[in-house]
């Protein structure tokens, strides 16, 4: 990635919403912020991978240059317009090119941008997904209660249920598997015009 | 109970105000209480109240008192001032 934007990161984004915006991860992301993040446990309390094992520097720096060679993964620093500010990072992981499939994954690292900011990246990152990258369906999961009640604002359907897939605070939880299929999506997108 | 006082009384459940708060016109962010966070209890809450499922454009453009009252006559809710 090219570094000639690292002066004018304000004026670099991929991808815009109302009130925030995607853009290419730059090497100044990785910043003890970042750190803190992936290894605060009350963010990551969700997640099975950041909660068990400290992340390193080492490990992001590995992260953004892997994230660099890889097409079948792609990565997004999600910040607020405003601001600016880089508060998490969304991901299209596992892009299956055939059969047009992909499995989102987000992180939103400040708190007060959990809620009407992470909607609105995620409607850019699903346009993103359907109308630029022509994906069919876009698969999550998460232990997180009521997610599934959330995610039906944007289309998507419960799938089904991994019973006692993950192992927190000294017991097994299920993980609710969910997906949204682009003729969903782009149905309520219609709808809204309408 | 009518619109109004239903829509007031999301209000200042969700943001521990008073009803004198609203005079004028509260906005997004202007009080602690109506953060980011903040704001999704208070629409889960109006939605509850009003029986609809605001769209997610609706939901950020959600910016102050009064804007809510213009988004809720979208959906045939009518909040008289």
């Amino acid at each position: 990635m090219s570094e000639i934007y690292k002066d004018e990161e304000d004026k670099l984004f991929f991808r815009e919403g109302k009130i925030t915006y995607l853009r290419p991860l730059l090497k100044s992301d990785i910043r003890s912020e970042y750190l803190s993040w992936l290894n605060n446990p009350e963010l990551n309390k969700y997640s099975a991978h950041f909660r068990s094992w400290p992340t390193l520097e080492k490990d992001l720096e590995d992260f953004y240059n892997n994230v660099q060679k890889d097409n079948n993964n792609i990565t997004f620093a999600t910040c607020c317009k405003k601001t600016g500010i880089h508060f998490g990072n969304h991901s299209l992981n596992d892009i299956d090119w055939i059969n047009r499939t992909a499995q989102h994954n987000v992180n939103i690292g400040i708190k007060k941008f959990r809620s009407i900011h992470y909607i609105d990246s995620l409607k850019t990152i699903l346009d993103y997904a359907f109308n630029t990258l022509n994906l069919n369906k876009i698969t999550g999961g998460a232990e997180i209660p009521g997610t599934i009640d959330f995610m039906k604002r944007f289309g998507y359907k419960q799938e089904g249920v991994l019973k006692q897939q993950v192992f927190r605070d000294g017991e097994y939880h299920d993980i609710v598997l969910f997906a949204l299929l682009k003729e969903d999506y782009l149905l309520k997108e219609k709808n809204k015009k309408s | 109970m009518n619109n109004l006082e239903k829509y007031k009384t999301v209000f200042c459940e969700s943001f521990s105000i008073n009803e004198s708060d609203l005079e004028g016109d509260l906005e997004y962010n202007s009080i602690e209480a109506w953060d980011s966070v903040g704001h999704m209890g208070m629409i889960a809450d109006l939605e509850d109240k009003f029986d609809v499922m605001l769209d997610t454009d609706d939901i950020i453009d959600f910016s102050s008192y009064k804007t809510g009252i213009k988004i809720l006559k979208k959906y045939d809710i009518e909040v008289e001032l």
